[in-house]
């Protein structure tokens, strides 16, 4: 790890203006200090000797901007990670969801695939996937086409069949994936389920109104703190009463609106349901 | 007020948990503990740690406000930022030195926000997270200490530490208790 000290504030306030005038992404919308991160991150890992010529590199090369925006969003790193909140969310589909004629679920956000194909997964595992409409959004173009191409590495399955097997032992993820020569695909069957769309959570309305469940885990994180407010609060209202809200473990809803209209309907996980 | 940030690997655990049973109720600075843990669990861990200390342990929540006499424990598999705005981050970011949560990361995170008002301690530990951001936390003005590796029951962190940082102390853990207990 080298130094973060290398970013100047200034030279971070030119990525961000670059980047909104060129691709009308608005970096600006992320925590400051994780951005300053992701963007010493970038830079190093593309051999840059520091901040400034990655600047410079960025003012005159289109392409590299596009790499960069893909590289800088933080991707979940695995199928079922913390395989606690997977078994509780089951529960819930299973017991609450599972008697519902239809289930509308958005998953906001999507960075890497993980999070979706692991909801397909359960979908699929209980014979839900039939009624489901099932939207996966992001703001970023290439984000969307990896997602409908998602590949795995053997050394991520490895992880996400030990995540898997915590919840259900005597099972295995390999039915859901298809194997290719050197790793594996996730199912197009699945993944053809799956309505993407282009659309940023924070400015762009909702895909659809009504949802039954939210899955939105560990992607608040990114945004700083009027982003995140703004997004909580569109998210919840196009939560239908009732519905299902799923956090990561290290988030909540305080300083929004949500936290009066939403109650945690889990004792151990973020998961809140919408008041009737 | 003073940012007091903590680090360790293998064989730290008992150190922290004899720090905080020593440390006074009206210890008036804020802590951060990034202790690399097993990722699959998220529970025992901070009871464990609350047992004997008189002061408020917890695992925060991203963007918590960060109050003195709070102890923050960083959750498992996240990273835990100390952002300018006196609030902690959280993060599924990559492992870093393949650690999550990384010392690092919460070492150079500080440092870069408070500098002089910051206090940096690396304990024992099995590789050398935590050398880089103390190093951080020296450049930039903080004071920066490391359990003697002597003591250490695993000394590649502090070594490391030592190696690229000119520390300003080299302390046992009763002398590290006692400067923490001499904080005003």
């Amino acid at each position: 790890m080298e130094d973060l000290t290398n970013i100047t504030d200034e030279e971070l306030r030119r990525i961000i203006q670059m980047v909104r005038t060129i691709d009308d992404v608005d970096l600006g919308q992320l925590q400051p200090v994780i951005l300053r991160h992701r963007v010493w991150r970038f830079a190093m890992l593309q051999g840059f000797e520091s901040a400034s010529k990655l600047v410079e590199k960025l003012v005159t090369d289109r392409s590299l901007i596009h790499i960069f925006l893909q590289k800088i969003s933080v991707p979940t790193t695995e199928l079922f990670r913390d395989a606690e909140f997977w078994n509780e969310l089951e529960t819930i589909i299973n017991e609450k969801l599972s008697i519902e004629r239809f289930i509308k679920i958005w998953v906001p956000d999507i960075c890497g695939d993980d999070e979706l194909n692991s909801l397909l997964v359960i979908l699929s595992r209980n014979n839900l996937l039939h009624k489901a409409t099932i939207y996966a959004t992001s703001p970023f173009q290439q984000v969307i086409d990896n997602s409908k191409e998602s590949y795995i590495d053997p050394k991520k399955f490895e992880t996400s069949e030990a995540n898997f097997k915590r919840i259900h032992s005597d099972n295995t993820l390999l039915p859901y994936l298809e194997r290719l020569e050197k790793n594996y695909k996730f199912s197009p069957a699945l993944l053809d389920k799956v309505i993407f769309l282009k659309q940023c959570v924070s400015t762009d309305p909702p895909p659809d109104k009504g949802f039954n469940l939210i899955l939105f885990r560990n992607r608040c994180l990114y945004y700083n703190p009027t982003t995140r407010r703004t997004a909580l609060e569109k998210i919840g209202q196009s939560l239908m009463p009732g519905g299902y809200l799923a956090l990561g473990f290290g988030e909540n809803l305080d300083e929004t609106d949500q936290q009066v209209l939403l109650t945690q309907a889990s004792k151990t996980e973020k998961i809140y349901k919408k008041k009737q | 007020m003073l940012y007091v940030v903590i680090g360790g690997s293998a064989g730290s655990f008992q150190t922290v948990t004899t720090i905080l049973s020593e440390l006074p109720k009206t210890f008036p600075h804020p802590m951060f503990l990034c202790l690399h843990r097993l990722k699959h669990i998220r529970s025992g861990f901070v009871e464990a740690l609350r047992l004997k200390s008189k002061l408020t342990v917890h695992e925060p929540c991203d963007k918590e406000p960060i109050q003195p006499g709070q102890v923050y424990l960083a959750p498992a598999n996240y990273h835990m930022y100390i952002e300018r705005d006196n609030t902690i981050a959280l993060s599924t970011e990559e492992p870093v030195n393949h650690s999550r949560p990384s010392i690092d990361i919460t070492f150079v995170s500080a440092a870069k926000a408070y500098g002089t008002r910051c206090l940096g301690i690396l304990l024992s530990g099995a590789n050398k997270d935590g050398a880089f951001g103390l190093k951080t936390m020296k450049d930039e003005g903080g004071t920066v200490m490391v359990q003697s590796p002597d003591e250490c029951q695993v000394k590649t962190m502090t070594a490391a530490a030592i190696k690229i940082t000119d520390v300003d102390y080299i302390f046992q853990s009763s002398q590290i208790i006692s400067y923490l207990q001499n904080l005003k």
